[in-house]
């Protein structure tokens, strides 16, 4: 037992400080650390962690403790010069840029290194979507958006007394190429007096800060924050979900607006849960618009729909002030 | 035998991870999991609570907490901090009106003290919608160069199209290996080096 023991010690002190010294060579002789040096690094550092964990009780204690107090130097070596690499694009892209001019010989390196650097640039000023913001006093319809691709999401923000219609022109026409417009994704933020009219958005619909709205959307996921007095006519397979709402009236699509193959489509009952009441008694904050209310305001939107009318004229189909 | 080898004996015998998804609300969490595990996603409620899943992934069997995003569900996510392995961060690519939020989220999340040392994989989700930002967009707009307590990793993905997730996980869960089960671990860029020691066996 004390031989092995022995042995051991005489084979594992030699090569750890090979691992170690090995260790300093490579943090400090390194002098801009690559992603991939630090990986090396930090798989030797748990090499030799796992060493030393596994020679415990196979060297005395105080040379067990040293190792371990030389492991967190280099740990912390390590973390320091990671931390004083972190703007590394930046210095990489400054020690590059004199390159061209310094070194007029080596254009094919020339060539090649510039590359990289501008990769991940480039492609964050290209994304961009589709947003209508800051009106007021407006009927907007798919004409009055901005060019966009036929797949787009959608963002509206700061409206007030709008409608916006982005129903195809007739329901019941086929809609051809140029005016298909397929929403995936809708975002709404600080709405005041507005209706909206929208098709079937294929992803989820997020409404924030809504007030004295009429909502007109199917969607795959509904969820309405910090709104009050908000009728919302809803085409939805899933449970949508209000939170921090107040006066929040639910109630199916309106057939009239629906796509032939859309009609034929049977949705289950609305099921709305609450984030702001989770208890077992019935939340105060919304309710089922009943049938009649239902159709009456189907029969308003649908004629606004035909004849463009104004908000002031449907002011009548929002909830009171 | 210290305690931290009979700690990480006992855990590899388990070849268990505990991973943590949060993120806001319509981040896309329960969507991610869902088409993970190969089940329906066109029918999914927001997340009242949580959900829990276990799959095998690799050699190692994952246990996933998947917390609701909702606002009044936010100050329940601490219920699920202890012993999470890794942090999985959802973030919704077309939400550029909740970046900054995001952003605050994230950044307390990550100042938690049982959260301390989990890796963390920021999964750009959504990049299947024409508009959504670039992963390096968000990268920049949550500040994650800032992070130096947590090893992290951004990936875009899909959820509806499935793109990225598998390979985003691979990532998570070899980072976490080589952190718990480094003896174990045979990660392809670090072949031991010839001086290695041999374990000493007992």
């Amino acid at each position: 037992m004390d031989n092995s023991k022995w042995t051991f010690l005489q084979t594992f002190t030699p090569q750890f400080q090979a691992i170690a010294s090995a260790k300093i060579e490579a943090a400090k002789l390194a002098p801009a650390p690559t992603q991939e040096s630090f990986q090396d690094i930090s798989v030797l550092l748990s090499k030799a962690t796992k060493i030393l964990a596994d020679a415990t009780g196979g060297i005395p204690t105080y040379d067990q403790r040293q190792y371990e107090i030389q492991l967190k130097a280099f740990e912390r070596s390590i973390e320091s010069l990671r931390a004083s690499s972190a703007p590394k694009p930046k210095f990489a892209f400054k020690r590059k840029a004199p390159n061209p001019g310094a070194v007029a010989t080596s254009t094919a390196q020339v060539a090649v290194a510039p590359t990289p650097t501008p990769a991940p640039e480039a492609p964050s000023s290209t994304s961009s979507n589709l947003v209508l913001s800051s009106q007021s006093h407006k009927y907007i319809t798919r004409a009055d958006l901005a060019a966009h691709a036929q797949q787009t999401d959608l963002s509206i923000f700061d409206l007030e007394h709008c409608v916006v219609d982005l129903l195809p022109p007739d329901a019941s026409d086929a809609p051809d190429a140029k005016k298909h417009i397929s929403i995936s994704a809708l975002h709404a933020r600080n709405l005041t007096d507005c209706v909206l009219l929208l098709p079937t958005v294929e992803g989820s619909a997020l409404l924030h800060d809504m007030t004295r709205c009429v909502i007109v959307v199917g969607c795959h996921q509904f969820r309405m924050h910090s709104s009050t007095k908000i009728d919302v006519l809803l085409a939805i397979s899933s449970n949508p979900i209000i939170e921090d709402c107040k006066a929040i009236r639910f109630a199916q699509y309106p057939d009239i607006f629906k796509t032939p193959s859309e009609r034929t489509q049977t949705l289950p009952t609305i099921c709305v849960q609450d984030f702001s009441h989770i208890r077992a008694t019935p939340s105060p904050n919304y309710s089922t618009m009943t049938d009649d209310d239902r159709v009456g305001l189907a029969d308003a939107l649908a004629l606004a729909h035909r004849s463009r009318s104004s908000i002031d004229e449907l002011s009548d189909v929002l909830l009171p002030k | 035998m210290g305690l931290l080898t009979i700690i990480r004996k006992n855990r590899e015998k388990e070849k268990e991870m505990r991973l943590l998804f949060l993120g806001l609300d319509n981040a896309g969490k329960t969507t991610i999991l869902k088409k993970l595990n190969g089940e329906d996603i066109s029918s999914i409620s927001p997340t009242l609570g949580f959900n829990i899943k276990t799959f095998a992934h690799g050699n190692y069997t994952l246990n996933i907490w998947d917390v609701g995003g909702q606002r009044t569900l936010r100050p329940y996510w601490r219920n699920y901090f202890e012993q999470t392995d890794a942090l999985v961060w959802v973030v919704d690519s077309s939400d550029r009106a909740r970046m900054q939020d995001c952003k605050q989220e994230l950044h307390s999340l990550l100042t938690e003290d049982r959260l301390a040392g989990a890796s963390l994989l920021v999964f750009a989700n959504k990049q299947d919608l024409h508009g959504s930002m670039t992963d390096a967009e968000i990268r920049d707009a949550l500040d994650l160069p800032s992070i130096t307590t947590h090893r992290w990793r951004i990936w875009s993905c899909s959820a509806v199209t499935g793109a990225n997730l598998v390979s985003g996980l691979d990532w998570v869960v070899n980072d976490v290996a080589g952190r718990l089960y480094y003896s174990t671990t045979t990660s392809p860029q670090a072949p031991p080096p010839p001086h290695a020691i041999p374990g000493t066996a007992n």
